[in-house]
């Protein structure tokens, strides 16, 4: 489904070499964590994949599309394809946990009618339904986590990228959200995700891919 | 999806409610003083035509000269190629000129026109001709005439008036080039400002896969939101302003009915700033836009 065909990525002329020639096959419906230490080139390589940059050298194969040619035109669409969740949530603080997440579909073209449907069916997958019309400050950073992946949700993906979506939570939470998480990739949806938290990376089952100065030196 | 787009814009207003005032004041002043200029422009514009239309050298006769005097010196004028009309305008003629024109001048005083009779005025002779030269020779040939009181040679008026048209113009041009110049700058970065503020929202749109133009078009929209606001307070000055420069103007120059129709003066300017205040905000936040989220 996902091919990264010998990726290199170097920041500035001569600069640092986030990823060096990085060869990485993904399935359908597969659940690969990126592991490694800060720098090791996990976010990079998740970057990548919805064009939040381009690499220096060689091609991501996306159902049968090499992303790197893609046009700008085209990559809202891709966005629509794949979900992406943070350590810090990106949520509006102004709006309303509904809002938040009917936010995603507003902003591509869905009627009022489907977003007003579509929100509460994403809000009861991620146990949220009956915090709706709370503002992300009230509350915890575990609910406010899934409130992000309702979001991510929201075009139905086939893949869910996930950059450190524990960073900031505490065990209990983390927990909860790796669990939201594999329920997610239960579902069908392929998942990766970039973390270097060791009781995480004990906690999951799915394929460990460990990076280390932008090379993959671990795949199991 | 266009009530989105439009709630978005008004939501940048709002959010910096000084920061648009600001604009909007700036842009009002700019058009006002850009209409005030075409106001001025189409004044001095009818001023000359009014001059090049008149006899270029006006021939006033003694009291006691007579008619078919004049009306002969006329005939002679006449016969000269290089002359293309002589107009006569007797004592009679020129009282109806007078008294039309006081009566617009000083519609209050209608005293000044009752004393005035055919006798107190001269009889006269306008001429034009197709070269300067020929004005130089009929005005040389009938000073001193004996039948003649004077002679009025406008050639310097007009050279004058168009040298101070063009002048006008060319400085008009560069006060509103300079004006539109501080729009564009102001206008860049208040979109800068609007784009720093909205950068959260910005930021999601653009990772939930919302298009370059659904997160440009509101931006663009306060540029015309913007103009159509201005150009509104500055046709509102300008339909307000124009009796007072019409009165002004009428100071040095009566004869002269600078705009006809106030109200479809000001439509047509009005609807013409509308139309480039909007062309031109949109031209100048798009480029805005684009440089902001470029960075």
């Amino acid at each position: 489904m996902i091919t990264y065909d010998h990726i290199t990525k170097v920041y500035g002329r001569g600069g640092v070499t986030a990823l060096d020639d990085v060869c990485l096959d993904i399935k359908e419906k597969d659940f690969v964590v990126l592991i490694g230490p800060s720098g090791a080139g996990k976010t990079t390589l998740l970057k990548l994949l919805i064009k939040e940059d381009s690499p220096s050298s060689g091609s991501i194969i996306f159902k049968d599309e090499d992303i790197v040619k893609i046009s700008k035109r085209n990559v809202p669409q891709l966005r629509r394809n794949i979900g992406m969740i943070f350590q810090d949530f990106k949520l509006l603080q102004r709006q309303t946990v509904e809002e938040n997440v009917g936010f995603a579909l507003e902003v591509t073209g869905s009627q009022k009618k489907e977003i007003a449907e579509v929100v509460p069916f994403l809000l009861e997958k991620v146990g949220l339904l009956h915090r709706l019309k709370a503002f992300p400050h009230e509350l915890s950073t575990g609910e406010q986590q899934r409130v992000a992946i309702a979001r991510a949700l929201a075009h139905e993906p086939e893949v869910l990228l996930a950059d450190e979506p524990t960073g900031n939570l505490d065990r209990k939470n983390s927990e909860q959200i790796v669990e939201l998480l594999q329920q997610i990739n239960d579902w069908g949806t392929t998942v990766m995700m970039a973390t270097h938290d060791d009781l995480v990376i004990k906690k999951l089952k799915g394929r460990k891919v460990e990076m280390e100065n932008g090379k993959i030196v671990g795949d199991t | 999806m266009i009530m989105k787009i439009l709630r978005y814009a008004i939501q940048h207003i709002i959010r910096k409610p000084f920061q648009s005032l600001s604009v909007v004041l700036i842009l009002s002043v700019t058009f006002l003083i850009a209409q005030l200029f075409v106001v001025v422009s189409v004044g001095t514009t009818k001023v000359l035509e009014f001059f090049e239309q008149q006899p270029q050298v006006m021939i006033f006769f003694k009291d006691e000269t007579l008619e078919d005097q004049i009306l002969q010196i006329k005939a002679e004028l006449e016969k000269s190629p290089e002359i293309s009309d002589v107009t006569y305008i007797s004592k009679a003629q020129a009282v109806e000129i007078y008294k039309d024109r006081s009566a617009r001048l000083f519609p209050d005083k209608p005293e000044l026109l009752e004393f005035v009779t055919a006798d107190m005025l001269p009889a006269s002779l306008g001429v034009s001709a197709l070269s300067v030269n020929k004005l130089y020779d009929v005005s040389a040939q009938f000073e001193g005439n004996q039948f003649v009181e004077s002679v009025i040679f406008q050639e310097d008026l007009v050279v004058e008036l168009t040298r101070f048209t063009s002048a006008l113009r060319i400085g008009g041009a560069v006060l509103i080039s300079v004006l539109l110049f501080t729009v564009v700058v102001l206008m860049a970065i208040v979109v800068s400002n609007n784009i720093k503020s909205f950068s959260s929202e910005i930021e999601v749109m653009r990772l939930v896969g919302a298009g370059s133009w659904y997160i440009r078009l509101p931006f663009i929209i306060d540029g015309i939101l913007f103009a159509v606001i201005a150009t509104t307070l500055s046709t509102i000055g300008l339909y307000m302003l124009i009796p007072t420069v019409e009165a002004f103007s009428m100071n040095f120059i009566a004869a002269v009915d600078l705009i006809s129709n106030h109200m479809e003066f000001v439509l047509y300017t009005g609807g013409a700033t509308v139309l480039f205040g909007s062309v031109f905000t949109i031209i100048t936040n798009y480029l805005a836009t684009w440089n902001a989220m470029r960075t």
